[in-house]
């Protein structure tokens, strides 16, 4: 097995759309606006006719890049690249302005490194044993367990829950269009051919993520970087006394970063901030918190990037993405006739073992180009928007043309940037709108199932523990936020 | 805080509309199979989309509290939202009937002209960055991986 991974990976071509996927990876992150899901979308359409080898290869190497590049713009212009990267702002940039730039990059660059391996090595670990016991569950226990994901991101709409769950209930809407499963009934397709097959995942992602940004960064004219220059930039810069102090930040770090990133929908955007929190109430020094401490440079970039293996676990054992990138690489999974889900680890596991071989190599690469390349990040933060965001308005034409050949997707690709104008007019998240677009096939297709399978009695999803749990779960992820409010305000007037 | 409180209304007023549409669609469905008698049907789905929908947007329309994260555009950035998006649809266009060789250069060009605003270029660093970025599509989606591109109708295609 080992041999055979080695063998796909270690080929010339592979190694160099791994490299050239990193680079990518790291010029999206690196660019306050560009994300890696937007990278890892607009990507995804030149994959379709590579082997799914190659193709997720590609799609893994975007994400290991696009994750730790988010840190270099929040060093060196204090705005930060990705979500992933905001408590990086917070010390990365204070230690730059101080001349200290070196330093807060290197500390970007390896705490990424650290996350990113070491995450993926313990995914290694998990992922069969998660599997063997996921292979045990029925439709009942997998539509408790979509039914949770869904609901785990929805609780994390702040603001209005009403709002993250409508959300959720527009992806289900989208997901039910096209011929539903087992009966091939048409829902609303309004006679329109092209949709008969469902909204198209590409033209969705891309509309969504890439025009709609490139659109509406012109329409409010945020297009401007601050100049910054490359003249302080030189060697490594952490003492050994540094790295012997960051020790139990890191390892705190990165187990929170793991564990967040395991949980539907709490990816890197959540993971830095907490682990920043934590560094800083640990910390014997908190004072220096926000004035250009390495400690918090550690604590972000090193739980951001751990949330790499954590969100990957449940995606290759359960087919259950733990992100909005892996929501989108399992798509792009499921464009390439592969099933994810428990049964991935014994039907496909050279797949699965090329995915963590490239999760490893794709950070040493990570490593070297940054730690190499250093003085070239300012000039990342230089390349003119127009071209760039020119280039990427064409790609998303091509992409949404090659997966049907027909564009009619470039058109429906358009009318999803609209759409996401009208979502974010009216305050509705899209986490939860695409992940349960992505899920809402699934969850249908082990409802009805389940329903057959019991004659028609919906107590089988109390009366099976595992679905039980995980339906209680959704079921509190929701009311309990609903509540909060409610009950601290009884609460008060009580002690009023 | 009274344009956010009013858009929240409306967003709460259009979800429960939205929802209410949907219900009535869904049960116009032809369902044309019935399988085994436990089966919900295919409506079941939708019809759970629809009634969450009316839930939530009554949730929206009745809540007290207002969301501070809603995005407003003014005239003039509409305006432009829409001016980009009808460019972008006239590309679509223009792939259809002359296809991507022809269409990409010119609509590169017309997009870097349109996103510089009052930033300065070199018309030749234009017409290179065009002609480059069609050249390197071209050769990575046609040549390279085999997809095929709008050749378009004057030239015989589909």
């Amino acid at each position: 097995m080992i041999q055979s991974t080695l063998q796909i990976l270690l080929q010339p071509t592979c190694l160099a759309v791994m490299l050239g996927s990193v680079i990518l990876g790291i010029i999206f992150g690196a660019i306050p606006g560009l994300t890696s899901n937007m990278a890892v979308t607009l990507i995804l359409p030149l994959t379709f006719k590579m082997t799914s080898n190659l193709g997720i290869s590609t799609l893994m190497s975007i994400y290991v890049g696009g994750m730790s590049g988010g840190f270099i713009a929040a060093t060196l212009v204090g705005i930060p690249g990705t979500p992933s990267s905001i408590a990086t702002c917070f010390d990365a940039y204070p230690l730059s302005q101080k001349g200290q730039t070196t330093k807060a990059l290197a500390a970007g660059t390896i705490g990424s490194f650290i996350g990113t391996f070491f995450s993926t090595l313990i995914a290694i670990f998990f992922c069969p044993l998660i599997a063997k016991v996921a292979v045990k569950l029925g439709p009942w226990e997998y539509f408790g367990l979509c039914a949770m994901a869904i609901t785990l991101v929805v609780s994390l709409s702040k603001g209005n829950m009403f709002k993250g769950l409508a959300a959720a209930c527009i992806g289900l809407l989208l997901s039910s269009v096209g011929y539903a499963p087992f009966d091939a009934t048409a829902r609303f397709t309004f006679h329109i051919t092209s949709i008969s097959g469902g909204i198209n995942m590409v033209a969705l992602m891309l509309g969504t993520f890439a025009i709609y940004q490139v659109i509406i960064n012109y329409a409010t004219d945020q297009q401007k970087l601050p100049d910054v220059s490359n003249s302080k930039i030189s060697g490594i810069g952490i003492t050994l006394q540094e790295w012997k102090d960051n020790i139990a930040n890191i390892i705190r770090s990165f187990l929170i970063g793991l564990w967040i990133g395991f949980l539907p929908g709490m990816g890197a955007g959540i993971s830095n901030l907490v682990a920043y929190s934590q560094s800083k109430s640990a910390s014997k020094h908190p004072e220096e918190y926000g004035k250009g401490c390495i400690d918090g440079v550690f604590a972000s970039e090193v739980s951001n990037n751990a949330s790499i293996g954590g969100a990957v676990i449940p995606m290759i054992a359960l087919g259950i993405p733990g992100d909005t990138v892996t929501a989108i690489m399992l798509s792009g999974l499921m464009i390439h006739g592969i099933e994810p889900g428990p049964l991935l680890m014994t039907k496909e596991p050279i797949l699965v073992y090329v995915i963590f071989g490239t999760l490893l190599i794709s950070a040493v690469m990570t490593l070297i180009l940054q730690l190499t390349g250093m003085r070239l990040f300012p000039k990342l933060l230089m390349i003119p928007y127009h071209y760039l965001f020119g280039a990427i308005a064409i790609i998303c034409f091509v992409g949404a043309y090659s997966d049907t050949n027909n564009l009619f997707n470039c058109g429906l690709m358009l009318g999803c940037a609209v759409f996401a104008l009208l979502m974010q007019m009216a305050g509705l998240p899209m986490g939860p709108m695409m992940l349960a677009f992505i899920l809402g096939g699934q969850l249908e297709t082990n409802l009805r199932r389940s329903m057959m399978m019991a004659k028609g009695n919906p107590m089988v999803f109390l009366t099976r523990p595992i679905s039980c749990i995980f339906l209680l779960i959704s079921l509190l992820s929701i009311v309990i936020p609903l509540l909060k409010p409610v009950l601290s305000k009884a609460k008060n007037a009580k002690e009023g | 805080m009274k344009n956010k409180i009013s858009s929240d209304k409306t967003a709460g007023l259009v979800l429960v509309l939205i929802g209410v549409l949907v219900a009535i669609v869904t049960s116009s469905l032809k369902i044309t199979m019935k399988l085994s008698p436990g089966d919900p049907g295919p409506r079941l789905f939708p019809y759970i989309a629809g009634i969450g929908l009316i839930i939530c947007g009554a949730g929206v329309l009745f809540s007290k509290e207002h969301d501070k994260k809603m995005l407003i555009l003014n005239k003039d950035q509409w305006l432009k939202f829409l001016f980009l998006l009808v460019v972008l649809a006239c590309y679509q266009i223009c792939l259809k009937i002359f296809g991507f060789l022809v269409s990409t250069p010119i609509m590169s060009c017309i997009l870097v002209y349109i996103l510089k605003k009052q930033d300065k270029v070199k018309k030749l660093s234009v017409v290179l960055f065009s002609v480059i970025l069609t050249c390197v599509i071209y050769i990575a989606f046609v040549k390279l991986l085999s997809i095929i591109l709008p050749v378009g109708l004057i030239f015989g295609g589909e």
